[in-house]
This record gives C-alpha cells, sequence and structure tokens, in this order.
C-alpha cells in the first residue's frame, strides 16, 4: 500500500495561507478516502514556535498523521535551515515516515537541503512539488515585484541584484540550487498557467509542469436569486484579504474616493464592504489615505464562512498589485458564484478570465471605472454570474493529481501505526 | 693634527668607514688602497663627552670601495688611511672584526653616530652578529624625551605584522631648523633594519598650537615603514633619532602587534594624508622586500601522502551560507577524501553550518583542515591541492580542477580577452595586470615546496599563489585551461573583500604591494 506524506511550508491550523490551506485539504480529503497518508507542516518561525512549543519540543501532533514541526524561520533566500541540527531533524524524521510519495506544497522551512538529502536516501520514493509562488525565481517574497514597486516580467543576476541589493553572484548560486532542487522532484504541480510559464520562461523545460488548481469543497446547490435581490447585489462590492501592500487595498479605497468625489445620486446605493481587515489596521498601513463613506470595514472572517458571505454580494474585488498566482478568493468567488473585478494581470487575469472584469492593475480611475460600469446592472450581474463554473473540488484535485503523477489510486484501509 | 683612528670596517654594500676623532675642523682623509686613492664620500661629525669637549671633535668618515679598479681584492689589499703625509696602516683583519667591537666598546656618541648612518642607508650592517650586539647594547640604552626644549616627536601609531613590516606615523617639531634628518631604525632582538622614514610629508595643521614655541610648518607629520628581512623572533622597538640629539641613541617606542590587514589599513589611511604620490610609493615599498623570488620546481624527497586526497584551499569570497553549495558542486568530482583549508580568520556558524552539511552529502568524505588567513604545510600532505576563491570555483568547470590521475599542474583562468584574442604569454601578462579569475590544481608536494619560496609579504594568500601559479605558466609547467564562460561575477563576501579607507579590497592592496616591487627591481 502506497504511504503519502504531505508536506507544507505551514501547517494551517497556525496560520492560514492559501498554500497550506490546499495542502491540508489535500491531507483530510485523502484521509476521508482511507488512504495511507500523513501531513507535516512547520511554524513559520520563532515566534510562533515559541507560543506552541517547549525548550527543547520539536514537533506538536494535531493527531496521529497531523503533525507540525517546530520552525526557526528560514531565510527564504537560501532555503537553507541556519542550524544542520535542524535539517537532521527534519531529514530524520521525514525519512522516518517511509512514505512512497512525498508532496511538498513549498519548500521553505522544510529546507533545500533536507529535500536533497530526502531524494538521495529515498531514491525508489516519488517526489511532488506544488509551486504556489515564485519564491524559486524570485528573492523578493517571491512576488516578482521589485522593491520600487514596479512588475518584475523575468529575474537576472543583474536586475535582480540591484533590486535586492545583493551581490549578482548570490543570483547565480541561488538559482543554480533552486534548479537543482527542482530537478529533485518528479513531478511539478502548478494551480496556475501563469506560473508554469514563469517558471518555464525561467528555465524549468516545457512539459516539466503539470497545471493542476487547488481543490475546493462547496456546496453546488445555490438557490436562483431574485431579479430584486440582484439588483440590490448589483450595488454590493466586497473585498476579502489581508491588509498587506501587495493586496492593494489602497487601489480600492482610492477608486471608492474618486467615486464618492463625482457626487453622483444612486438609484441603488454603492457600497464597498473590507472583510479581513479592521479599520485601525488600514489606518496604520495607509495613514493618509482618507476613507470614503461606501467604504465599511467587516473585520476578520472565519475561512469557511466566506463562501457564504460572498453570496450577499454583488461583486468581490480583488485589487492585488502582484501577480497573484491562484488565490483561493478566486475559487471561493467561484464557488458563491459571485464575479470578480481583478487587476488584469498573472493569475488573477488567468482565472477570472470569461467571468469577471478586470481593470489596470494599480489604477484607481480604472477600477473606479469599472466599479461603475456594473453598478446597478443586474442584467450584466446575471450575465457574469451565468458564466461561472464552479472551481475544482477537492474529489477532482485527486483525481487530477493521481493522473498527473502516476500514481495508482490506493486501496481504502490505512497503514496501522506503530503506538497509534 | 692626525687624525686618531678608533676603528675601520667594511660594510655589506663596500663601503670603508673610519671612525676616530680629530681636532681639524675639515681634515684632508683620503683612503690608499694599494696604488687606488679614495676621497671619503661622506664625513659625518659628532661630539665626544671623552674627549672633554663640546665640539663634534669624533669623525666618521665613509669611503666606497666600488671605485676600485677591477682585481683589487681588499682583503689582501694594502690599505692606509691618509691625511697629509700621514699614513696610517689599515689592518685588513679589522675590516671584518671592527663594526662588530665598535658596538661592543665603542664610545656612545660613536656608537649612536654609526646608528644614524646606518638608519640613513650610508652604511648597511645586515649580519646577524651585529644585528644582535647593536639590540643588546640599546637594550640598555635610556630613551631620549620626547618634549625638549630643542624638539617635540609624537608617534601616533607604531605597529608591525608577525611577518616584520611595520609602520610608524606620528608627527615632529624641532625648535630651530637643522640639516641634520629625522631618521630612524626598527630593532628587535637579532635585527636592525632602517625605517623608510619621511619627515615632513603629512599635512598637519593641528598642531599650529605648538607654534613659535617649535617651528610650525603645516606639515610636520611623518610616516615611516620598514620590513625586516625576516620573521621577527620577538618584539621590536623603534629609535628615533632627533637631530642634535648626540648623548642619547634617540626615543626609544615599543612597536605594537598589528594585524596585516589593521596595519594595511593604518598605512592607507596615512598614504592619503601624505600629498606626493611617490612618497606614498616610498613609505608602502618599505615595508616590502626589495625583490621577489622566481620559485623553480625543484626534486623533493618523496614525502608522506595521501595520494587520493585532495586539500582544498579556499577563498570563500561568497556569502557564508554559501559554503555549502560550493563544497557540494565538486563533491561528484573527488577522487577521494576532500580535505578543506578555508581562508577565514575563523569559522563562524554559517560556515560551520556550510561545511557539516555539505559532509552529510559528500559521499568521499570531507573534513576541515583549518580555518586561517594563512596556508601552514599540513604534517601529512594531500596527493592534490587545489586553490580557488569561491566564486570561480562554482561557476568554473570542476572536473578539470579535480580530475584523478593529474600529473602535473593545472591553471584554469578566465580571461575575457583571451576569450577573443588568445595567445599564452599575453595570457600570462593579463594573468597579473588583470588579476584574471584563477584556479590552480596541483600535486601536494609540488605545492608546498614552490610556495615555501615566496615571502609573506601580502595580505592575502593568493597573492603569492599568483606568483605560483605566473611561474608555473611562464615555465610551460602548468597546463593552462581558459574558462569558457560569457558570464562571469566576482564574489564581493569574506575578509579579502573589505575595502580599505581608499576604496580597494586586499586583493587590489597586494596588487599594488607586487607593482611596488616590481618597480624596485626594474630601479
Amino acid at each position: 500500500m502506497s504511504r503519502t506524506v504531505i508536506v507544507s511550508h505551514s501547517h494551517p491550523n497556525l496560520r492560514y495561507g492559501g498554500g497550506e490551506v490546499a495542502a491540508y485539504r489535500q491531507f483530510e480529503h485523502l484521509l476521508s478516502l482511507g488512504q495511507d497518508v500523513f501531513f507535516v507542516g512547520s511554524t513559520i518561525g520563532p515566534e510562533d514556535s515559541a507560543k506552541f512549543f517547549g525548550p527543547s519540543q520539536q514537533i506538536v501532533s494535531f493527531g496521529p498523521r497531523d503533525f507540525c514541526l517546530r520552525g526557526r524561520g528560514m531565510d527564504s533566500f537560501t532555503m537553507e535551515h541556519a542550524e544542520i541540527r535542524d535539517e537532521d531533524w527534519i531529514f530524520e524524521f521525514l525519512l522516518a515516515l517511509q512514505g512512497e510519495v512525498y508532496h511538498f506544497h513549498h519548500f521553505w522551512n522544510i529546507g533545500a537541503g533536507t529535500i536533497r538529502r530526502l531524494r538521495a536516501a529515498l531514491p525508489d520514493a516519488k517526489f511532488i512539488c506544488t509551486l504556489h509562488e515564485l519564491t524559486a525565481i524570485c528573492a523578493n517574497h517571491g512576488q516578482m515585484v521589485k522593491r520600487s514597486g514596479e512588475l518584475c516580467h523575468a529575474s537576472s543576476e543583474v536586475a535582480c541584484a540591484a533590486c535586492v541589493a545583493r551581490p549578482p553572484i548570490d543570483f547565480v548560486l541561488r538559482k543554480s540550487r533552486m534548479v537543482e532542487l527542482l530537478d529533485l522532484f518528479d513531478h511539478l504541480l502548478s494551480p496556475s498557467e501563469f506560473l508554469r510559464l514563469r517558471f518555464e520562461d525561467w528555465g524549468v523545460a516545457p512539459g516539466r509542469i503539470t497545471v493542476i488548481e487547488n481543490g475546493l469543497d462547496h456546496h453546488g446547490d445555490i438557490r436562483p436569486e431574485t431579479e430584486a435581490e440582484l439588483l440590490a447585489k448589483s450595488g454590493r462590492f466586497a473585498f476579502f484579504g489581508q491588509a498587506t501592500p501587495t493586496k492593494g487595498l489602497d487601489v480600492l479605497i482610492q477608486a471608492a474616493a474618486l467615486i464618492e468625489a463625482r457626487e453622483e445620486e444612486f438609484d441603488i446605493p454603492l457600497s464597498i464592504e473590507i472583510h479581513g481587515v479592521d479599520k485601525e489596521s488600514f489606518t496604520r498601513m495607509w495613514p493618509d489615505l482618507d476613507l470614503p463613506d461606501c467604504v465599511h470595514f467587516r473585520g476578520r472572517y472565519r475561512p469557511q464562512d466566506c463562501v457564504d458571505i460572498m453570496r450577499g454580494y454583488g461583486w468581490v474585488i480583488i485589487p492585488s498589485v502582484w501577480w497573484e498566482n491562484s488565490p483561493v478568493v478566486i475559487q471561493e468567488a467561484r464557488a458563491a458564484r459571485t464575479p470578480m473585478i481583478a487587476s488584469d494581470i498573472g493569475g488573477m487575469a488567468e482565472k477570472t478570465e470569461g467571468w469577471g472584469l478586470q481593470f489596470r492593475v494599480a489604477d484607481p480611475v480604472a477600477l473606479a471605472g469599472a466599479i461603475l460600469s456594473v453598478h446597478g446592472q443586474p442584467d450584466i450581474l446575471a450575465e457574469h454570474k451565468a458564466r461561472i463554473t464552479p472551481p475544482l473540488d477537492l474529489a477532482g484535485f485527486a483525481e487530477e493529481w493521481m493522473e498527473s503523477c502516476e500514481l495508482r489510486p490506493a486501496p481504502s484501509g490505512i497503514r496501522k501505526l506503530v503506538g497509534a | 693634527m692626525q687624525m686618531n683612528m678608533d676603528f675601520c670596517f667594511v660594510d655589506d654594500e663596500r663601503v670603508l668607514a673610519v671612525t676616530g676623532w680629530t681636532t681639524e675642523a675639515r681634515p684632508l682623509l683620503r683612503v690608499h688602497v694599494d696604488d687606488a686613492v679614495l676621497a671619503p664620500v661622506r664625513v659625518a661629525r659628532h661630539v665626544r663627552r671623552d674627549l672633554r669637549s663640546s665640539e663634534p671633535l669624533g669623525v666618521i668618515a665613509l669611503f666606497s670601495l666600488s671605485g676600485l679598479p677591477e682585481g683589487v681584492d681588499i682583503a689582501k689589499a694594502t690599505i692606509h688611511l691618509a691625511e697629509g703625509n700621514h699614513f696610517n696602516e689599515i689592518r685588513n683583519d679589522r675590516l671584518n672584526e671592527d663594526a662588530r667591537r665598535l658596538v661592543e666598546i665603542g664610545v656612545d656618541e660613536v656608537f649612536f653616530a654609526l646608528l644614524r648612518l646606518v638608519a640613513q642607508r650610508h652604511l648597511v650592517l645586515s649580519d646577524q652578529d651585529t644585528g644582535r650586539e647593536i639590540c643588546a647594547r640599546l637594550r640598555a640604552a635610556p630613551s631620549a624625551a620626547r618634549e625638549t626644549e630643542n624638539h617635540v616627536i609624537a608617534v601616533d601609531r607604531c605597529q608591525m605584522t608577525e611577518q616584520g613590516q611595520g609602520v610608524v606615523i606620528g608627527w615632529f617639531m624641532p625648535a630651530s631648523a637643522s640639516a641634520e634628518p629625522l631618521c630612524a631604525l626598527a630593532v628587535e632582538d637579532e635585527m636592525v633594519v632602517p625605517v623608510e622614514l619621511l619627515p615632513g610629508s603629512m599635512s598637519r595643521a593641528d598642531l599650529s598650537g605648538y607654534a613659535p614655541r617649535y617651528r610650525f610648518t603645516g606639515r610636520d607629520g611623518y610616516g615611516g615603514g620598514w620590513h625586516f628581512p625576516s620573521r621577527p623572533s620577538g618584539p621590536a622597538r623603534l629609535l628615533l633619532m632627533v637631530p642634535g640629539e648626540h648623548f642619547l641613541p634617540g626615543v626609544l617606542v615599543p612597536v605594537e602587534a598589528a594585524e596585516p590587514a589593521d596595519l594595511a589599513q593604518n598605512v592607507t589611511v596615512a598614504s592619503l594624508g601624505i600629498e606626493d604620490i611617490a612618497e606614498r610609493g616610498r613609505l608602502r615599498s618599505a615595508m616590502l622586500p626589495r625583490a621577489l623570488p622566481h620559485p623553480v620546481p625543484e626534486e623533493a624527497t618523496e614525502p608522506e601522502e595521501e595520494s587520493g586526497e585532495t586539500l582544498l584551499i579556499l577563498d570563500h569570497d561568497l556569502a557564508d551560507t554559501d559554503l555549502r553549495d560550493v563544497l557540494r558542486r565538486i563533491g561528484p568530482h573527488l577522487p577521494g577524501r576532500l580535505r578543506l583549508h578555508l581562508l577565514r580568520p575563523r569559522l563562524n556558524t554559517a560556515l560551520r553550518n556550510g561545511i557539516e552539511g555539505a559532509s552529510r552529502e559528500i559521499t568521499a568524505g570531507l573534513e576541515l583542515e583549518g580555518a586561517s588567513l594563512g596556508i601552514t604545510r599540513p604534517a601529512i600532505l594531500p596527493g592534490r591541492v587545489v586553490f580557488a576563491r569561491s566564486a570561480s570555483l562554482f561557476q568554473f568547470d570542476p572536473e578539470v580542477l579535480f580530475a584523478p590521475d593529474q600529473n602535473g599542474a593545472q591553471v584554469m583562468l578566465l580571461d575575457p580577452i583571451g576569450t577573443v584574442l588568445g595567445g599564452p604569454a599575453a595570457e600570462v601578462e593579463r594573468f597579473a595586470r588583470d588579476l584574471l579569475p584563477f584556479a590552480l590544481s596541483m600535486r601536494g608536494a609540488d605545492f608546498f615546496n614552490l610556495l615555501d619560496h615566496i615571502p609573506h609579504c601580502f595580505l592575502t594568500e593568493e597573492a603569492r599563489l599568483r606568483l605560483l601559479a605566473e611561474a608555473l605558466m611562464t615555465a610551460g609547467d602548468a597546463r593552462m585551461h581558459r574558462a569558457d564562460i560569457y558570464r562571469y561575477f566576482e564574489g564581493k563576501s569574506g575578509p579579502h573583500c573589505q575595502n580599505f579607507a581608499d576604496g580597494r579590497d586586499w586583493h587590489a592592496y597586494d596588487a599594488e604591494s607586487r607593482h611596488l616591487i616590481e618597480r624596485a627591481e626594474l630601479a
């Protein structure tokens, strides 16, 4: 029987990011199918570790098959542990799990050296990696956005040296290390075409990367909306995300201010509601921006409630000023059958094509124009809703995953764990 | 009155020195060597208290024997000191003995006058016995005062490296002008060397407060450098000989030990204060040997060696965390165990981690031989030694450098001009001129035998290895490989890439040192 070990750079019990959530959903789904599967996540740094771990504790178990490693904080430039003893421990732990399949979601906090040594120790195991972002290519948080703020279209030793302020030779080594690391995997997966193309432009051989969307389970039956509901929703816009500079919330607020400055009387009131960010954190991040009256902060939400909350809006806006890859908020909007207004770049352009509106990235005027073009237009809303196809569910993901990675569907029944 | 002769000897540069005293203000001295007659090249006068006179009755007259006709053997010739019609025979055996005797039993004023002539390079006494005697006599000598009514002298820095390169920086203001220069000697247990002193070479506007008590010129700073011919065995002192001070040897200053890089930084800072570019060069040159040897391979007895092992002498000029990748990259090409000598002063956590990480991935085995900025001969020689900077090792093809069963030396270099226009002779020239990136691979025993011939006068071992590689290339004893890579980036990390006050790193500093030595050789 085939044992799968899913390894993630983080653990969703501690931190709720797209990659780790996708990894954990995959784990839960395979477990529900009765497969022999383990999940190994990590804390992302010493602060988190200090909260949950004893001084000499290396691991926390959330279940007999669900582990979280103590992350000491890894420099994403090197992707190596600062202390070899940490690498030794993680290597030994992963080796002890004796998986036939190791599926890595990211390699940050796990370490390039750990993966190289595991690969050498288990030459017959199948190694899979899902590329969730561009860290292998870009040392500036993997976002391919220059520190000057402009979007980056391709990496090079000299350009990266100018951006990150390190000598060009550092990037020669980094790329060599990353290419070597990716070569260790039998299968590379990407949740978006955009990401696949970026990696191929960078040097990964065409055909090496298979695109599979992250899986998201959702209710298939959505009650049809009345005309009155559509009309009301056509004035309701929402943002779901965090107050980080790259999410573009400032662009949205500026667009709202432009709309309000027109002093137009609307038959249908226009409101923009912000989920995931509170007013205080917004003001801390952008102290010079005045908040228009049409903007309302709704604070944090539970991830599992997101789709239901989205259903209450006509449009979800994703104004990110970096490329994004395959944001879970787009899948959630599809699950909610709520169309999107998205920046016209990268994963946002790709994933909202056909059922969303796109505006020029980082341009509040363009965003204001896009909002006004659909505001109070129930027909346009209905038309866009009709074009939405549901996202790939976890069963669909598992099927594509097994096919792409040439994995035989495992018979049901979990291998008995020693001591479990 | 005829001159009373006390001592007479010949120095290392074939200069005959005659010391004694006379009441004549301008004695007309000459030396007869067989039929040849020599006039003095220099006559130095000094006061002698034993003659109970404040007049400078003491004399040291110097005669250059280089003016003698060919074939005159000074050891066998008949030699007379003459003044008018008076002739005083000089026995030949005194020529080799009197220098030591003077140092041993000469009155203080003669001894001090002798030291001045040595400090001013008019006399060269480099044999160790005399050096030892001078040091012994100075050991008990009292130091002159730094501040008197006649002068004030200050020493800001007086430092020397373990290898015997030293520098003194300070300022000096006499109360009145003197034709006699400030001069100095560096003294250790067995050696005495003159200091190349540059009085009045550095702007020191801050000393104006000492005027009018002392002569203020605005350029009262001095710098000086020296170089012991071999590594000093103990601590050294500097003897600063102040004009007009005849009854004491001078101001004795202890020399502080300094790391070569710290000394280089201080020299650089001091040099920036010297307006005259030529004088800057003189300061640096004084700290360097007069010539560089040309190492020639020699037949060595077969040493004990581990034939399959490679000793990698690595200048890790990349980020510390990248050491692991540099080592890993060569792992598959190793014929046997890898021993690593890291050219770093010490290991830090990241470097140690890098070595330990690589050791877990290099199947042939990896062992740290040492971490220091200098190369030392290991007790058991490796079969092969490879030297490179990490940036080169990472970007060059390691297969050639680490290939098993190599017989001769291999030099791999990156020559951007040579890739366009080849030619071995020009390549050798550019190798030195442009500091071309290179890697050297050769038999362990040959490597250490040749390296022993190259002096430790540079900041980096690479400068010595560059000389070694160049000698091999010039003699056709190394196989040259051109690194055919279109894109190359230099490393910018590690101690050798640190910049001095003038913006140059250690490699550039060494290149300048080499240039100065070669210029002195040509002169």
